[in-house]
């Protein structure tokens, strides 16, 4: 650990990078090579007059509240080669649609290149580019995604689509504070400036960089928790033209009609086979959605027209279609006077949701107007069985139906109020003070919005308006439900609408924060919210949300929280951590000796709060508070009358009416309650190299007489804490750190439930899986032993406690499966205790004893909430 | 009297590492990793280092014995010994059977122990050329006794910026500490002003300092550094007050 060395006269020097500047700026000179990505290094950050740095995380809202960063750049003439206004400017003509970062070989299609060299650098938004040619209306050669950048889409007719050869914009590019050793004499160490450096800081430019005295520039920036309040875009915004009827067509639908006519001896007939190839929509943009009259009429035209080129032969054969419950005549098929023909094969192949219903095609002239009448079309298949539905004798060869299987559909024509960079296939819509479902297709400035329907409690029933919408103003955006909390909050972090930046990059440009998984520690929204949050169809989206609006009441309630730490990795993510009073291990011991008394006082206590007495939910289906919201209210009834107390206001949204919701609800409300009123908030001031990260469980021995021991009446507290907030000194590297710790004069942590995963015998095993989660806890039950075996009791749910056996354990190590799983891998001592059978089925499952057999380390562990032991 | 003297830490989170086994070079090397090549095998660099941060005296030991011990199997039949002469104040890296080698210094440990960054050539013993800056000889030393440090007045030093460190449940000697001008500049090349250092009042007294051990010596991190004088008609001397802060157990 990089503040470890500290104590051994070691020091840190500071470097960043801002995205798309290919740049390293440090504090000092250092000798290592560059990060991957940038190219060069300049000596000129000024750290030193920013405030501490560091993360918390608010338990009310789940929702972490990164320290801001102050930096400044001395002047340099490297620097003012990135600090000027761009001199060359042009703008895209064609959209750049973010995907897979090209190199050397994508190109950009703008309107004049010849102010710009034959080669050189471009910035487009925030992301940078390189290209090594260019045309008059193009560059060439190009290479994205550079120094840092992320790739993403930038539109044409947009501000986001100008392209510049120096930054335009600062505002929101990545800052990454990294902290690099220096040993006493001042050499760096490492080869390359990134091996032993650790990252310290990550957010993004708020402010800046503006000029700050006479030598130097200096940019604010905030953390990256931070921009998870500012709300995602409105979709599209925009005012009803029309309510109608219509359908979607597509470029690719066709239509084809082929007559075979063969004699009587089986032989084709000249001038057959006879066939009309029609695709109808194939110069109007795909997914138009368009009135039936019009859909007719254009198939009607085509139709026409296709006969035109045949040849116009002497007989007529109508031809319609069918488009939902009506039926329209949209052509005639002419077929030629021959009485040769004895029988005929007509064939019908359609694609796409297109279906042909023939039951009504004709054949003249009789009542048609025709003067010749030749033998009936004998309807046969080519082939076997009708492939369209319906039957050969009955003639029932199915429907034209341009719209599927739904037909036809009420749709909402909105005029947009700016052209919509992109728009949610799906999503909620607000049509002035309705909140309905509904899916889009945009053509233009024009919007299309169909399938419209109500949300809860008239769910998925068709929507009409309760009166005239046309007019009324529009507001769209995305929407998804699942039962799954951390896949809506990965998505959401994620999306990017191009599908680049990891696994839960689902939804559309604008839908998410386009955060890259790099950035987001996914294991911990897995293992923190997967078996804490079950049962809930949760609803997201909605105009103008946050991520902050959509998950902090449900955050709150279940006790964890997102916030951007440093973490094994090396590098600042966002991940899920508890705020759980109450923790199963700790990860860090704190004792006197790690006491900072430079200044002030190494521990403060923070004033308590009113202890929540009350908390009221609110479920909204929309998100949006729009669609009357179901108040739920857990109080501690006492509580509220004696003390008045305090009410925590909470919002969840979720698809619709939840039977099981109240009963999962109201337990996490009655943990909260319960905890409120023994919780103590206190800050200690450590040195720099205690390893202590937001949501870290630590064990608290001090003496300090800022806390007191109710229990001895004496000075000083011993127990668990929870780490919910952390500020390094950049200076000296000291941490200040905020836990919350229970009133209680001694604190347990809860002692883990272990559920095996895997065994190699389930009589007399030798080795057993668990989650690998609990790999450091048993680690630690074993050091803490003085490496002696450590004994685990054994139960399976229903079974009762400890009387069904349990193992000794000698040591715990990393397993990694086949599938690539981490797993904690326990070695069982051959003096096992006898009784036990493991069983996955019954979801057998380890903990540390309680009573006689506890170890002085086992003894700090409980098996209950309230710190009582078994037995 | 053996003489005073003012011994650093080496830094060192390991991994621990006898022979040529990866990686190579530790994180944060620059002092704690030395290596040698036997000019029988000239192609093997046999590395040597602590797992953790290990005083100088313990550190110059630990490179012998896992340099011996790094080829068991006798595939290199090198037996190191190295060795500081407090008279000389030189560092000597030598094959105790006589097996040439060339030690090969890893990052600042060079200056460190007062070596040349890159040696050439085979010898059954390599001695510094210059002072090693892993310690520092001193004239002598005063060392008060022990107060509560609980509040210790730390003050900024080194490297511009950094506050030292010390912490509450600590006892602070206040440390006077007298060194030959020439000495000055191993000193302030940093190793034995910051971070945990050991000042010896007597080098051959290798006990901590304690009310009923007064000569002992003091095993702390530093905490604050200051009032630099110079002596003497030719300024040969010059004192510096420290401020030692140590553990409450200790």
């Amino acid at each position: 650990m990089i503040w470890d060395s500290l104590k051994y006269g070691w020091n840190v020097n500071y470097w960043l990078t801002i995205s798309g500047i290919d740049c390293v700026f440090s504090e000092a000179s250092v000798t290592g090579t560059p990060p991957d990505g940038f190219a060069s290094m300049l000596k000129s950050l000024v750290i030193d007059h920013s405030a501490e740095v560091g993360q918390s995380v608010d338990r009310d809202t789940g929702m972490g509240q990164g320290l801001p960063l102050t930096f400044s750049l001395l002047s340099a003439p490297a620097l003012a080669a990135i600090m000027q206004t761009p001199t060359m400017t042009t703008v895209l003509t064609q959209n750049c649609v973010a995907g897979t970062p090209y190199t050397g070989t994508g190109t950009l299609h703008v309107q004049d290149t010849s102010a710009f060299p034959s080669s050189g650098t471009l910035y487009v938004g925030l992301e940078t580019f390189t290209y090594t040619g260019k045309t008059s209306i193009t560059f060439t050669g190009c290479s994205n995604a550079l120094h840092g950048s992320l790739a993403s889409s930038h539109f044409y007719g947009t501000a986001g689509g100008t392209v510049t050869n120096r930054p335009r914009v600062w505002r929101g590019r990545e800052v990454r504070l990294y902290a690099a050793p220096v040993s006493p004499d001042g050499t760096t160490t490492g080869s390359a400036l990134a091996d032993e450096s650790q990252e310290v800081w990550r957010g993004f430019i708020d402010q800046g960089p503006y000029r700050d005295g006479s030598d130097r520039f200096t940019v604010e920036a905030l953390s990256m928790d931070r921009v998870l309040a500012n709300p995602l875009p409105c979709g599209a915004t925009g005012v009803v033209q029309k309510y109608s009827s219509r359908q979607p067509v597509h470029q690719d639908q066709y239509l084809q009609v082929v007559i075979e006519a063969y004699n009587s001896s089986n032989a084709a007939i000249s001038g057959y086979p006879l066939q009309v190839i029609i695709t109808p929509f194939d110069n109007i943009p795909d997914g138009t959605l368009m009135e039936i009259a019009d859909i007719i009429a254009t198939i009607q035209a085509r139709w026409d027209a296709a006969l035109v080129d045949l040849g116009a032969p002497a007989i007529k054969l109508m031809f319609n279609t069918h488009v939902g419950d009506y039926t329209y005549n949209t052509g005639y098929f002419l077929y030629p006077s021959n009485a040769a023909i004895d029988h005929s094969v007509f064939t019908v192949v359609v694609n796409g949701k297109l279906k042909v219903d023939h039951h009504a095609m004709w054949w003249g002239p009789s009542g048609l107007g025709f003067d010749v009448n030749p033998k009936p079309i004998i309807p046969t298949w080519n082939g076997g069985a009708n492939p369209l539905g319906g039957g050969a004798t009955s003639n029932e060869y199915g429907q034209w139906d341009p719209s599927g299987d739904t037909g036809e559909s009420m749709t909402l024509v909105v005029e947009l109020d700016s052209p919509a960079d992109a728009i949610p296939p799906y999503g909620l819509l607000t049509v002035g003070d309705e909140t309905i479902s509904g899916k889009a297709t945009v053509v233009g400035n024009l919007a299309y919005f169909y399938d419209l329907r109500y949300l809860s409690p008239k769910q998925n029933i068709a929507w009409t308006p309760k009166d005239n919408a046309i007019g009324k103003t529009v507001e769209y955006t995305f929407s998804e439900t699942s039962d799954y909390a951390y896949d809506l909050m990965c998505r959401s972090l994620e999306s990017s609408g191009a599908g680049t930046r990891g696994d839960y990059d689902y939804w559309g440009y604008g839908d998410g924060y386009a955060i890259d998984q790099s950035a987001i520690d996914v294991a911990s929204f897995v293992s923190g919210l997967a078996s804490a949050i079950v049962g809930l169809n949760l609803r997201v989206g909605g105009s103008g949300l946050s991520f902050q609006d959509m998950f902090s009441g449900l955050l709150a309630l279940v006790q964890r929280g997102v916030v951007a730490r440093p973490d094994s990795s090396g590098r600042v993510r966002l991940g899920i951590v508890s705020t759980d009073v109450n923790g199963s291990w700790y990860k860090t011991k704190i004792t006197d000796e790690h006491l900072l008394s430079f200044n002030s006082e190494p521990v403060v206590s923070v004033r308590k709060r009113d202890p929540v007495t009350q908390i009221k939910v609110s479920f909204t289906t929309d998100a949006k508070g729009k669609d009357s919201p179901t108040v739920y209210t857990v109080q501690e009834t006492s509580g509220v009358l004696e003390s008045g107390g305090q009410t925590l206001d909470l919002a969840l949204a979720l698809n619709g009416p939840q039977p099981s919701a109240d009963w999962t609800i109201q337990g996490w409300c009655a943990t909260i309650l319960a905890q409120s009123h023994a919780v103590q908030t206190i800050e200690v001031r450590v040195v720099p190299w205690l390893d202590v990260n937001v949501g870290d469980m630590c064990r608290l021995e001090t003496t300090h007489p800022t806390l007191w021991n109710w229990a001895t009446a004496s000075e000083g507290f011993t127990g668990q804490a929870r780490c919910i907030g952390t500020r390094r000194d950049l200076m000296g590297g000291a941490l200040t750190l905020t836990l919350v710790v229970q009133g209680g004069p001694v604190v347990s942590g809860l002692s883990p439930a272990a559920r095996i995963n895997w065994y190699d015998s389930s009589s007399a095993p030798t080795l057993v899986d668990i989650d690998h989660k609990f790999l450091s806890y048993m680690q630690q039950s074993i050091s803490e032993n003085a490496g002696a075996a450590v004994r685990l009791m054994h139960y399976q749910v229903g079974m009762g406690n400890e009387a069904y056996g349990g193992y000794l354990i000698v040591s715990a190590a990393n397993s990694v499966t086949v599938s690539g799983v981490d797993w904690c891998r326990l070695t069982i001592a051959s003096s096992s205790i006898a009784g036990a059978s493991l069983s996955t089925s019954l979801n057998s499952t380890l903990t540390l004893p309680a009573g006689a057999v506890a170890t002085g380390w086992q003894n700090m562990f409980a098996h209950a909430g309230d710190g009582t032991f078994w037995g | 009297m053996a003489g005073a003297r003012i011994e650093s830490y080496a830094y060192s989170e390991g991994p621990a590492a006898i022979g040529a086994a990866a990686p190579a070079v530790a994180k944060y090397q620059g002092v704690q990793t030395l290596a040698v090549i036997e000019q029988a095998y000239p192609s093997d660099t046999t590395y040597a280092r602590p797992a953790e941060a290990t005083l100088w005296d313990d550190l110059l030991v630990s490179w012998g014995t896992s340099l011996s011990s790094a080829y068991p199997m006798g595939a290199h039949a090198g037996h190191y010994l190295v060795t500081y002469s407090q008279t000389t104040k030189r560092v000597t890296i030598a094959s105790t059977n006589s097996v040439s080698f060339r030690p090969v210094m890893v990052g600042s440990g060079a200056t460190y122990l007062g070596f040349t960054q890159s040696l050439s050539g085979w010898a059954t013993s390599w001695t510094g050329a210059s002072a090693p800056l892993g310690c520092v000889e001193m004239v002598g030393v005063t060392v008060k006794p022990a107060e509560d440090g609980a509040k210790p007045t730390m003050t900024r030093y080194r490297h511009g910026r950094c506050y030292p460190v010390g912490w509450g449940n600590t006892f602070t000697h206040k440390v006077s500490v007298w060194i030959r001008q020439a000495d000055a500049q191993h000193l302030s090349a940093g190793w034995c002003l910051t971070g945990r250092v050991r000042i010896f009042q007597d080098s051959a007294h290798l006990t901590a300092y304690s009310p009923t051990n007064l000569s002992g010596y003091v095993d702390g991190y530093v905490v604050n550094a200051t009032n630099l004088k110079a002596y003497g008609a030719t300024e040969d001397f010059l004192t510096m007050d420290l401020t030692i802060a140590t553990g409450r157990a200790s």
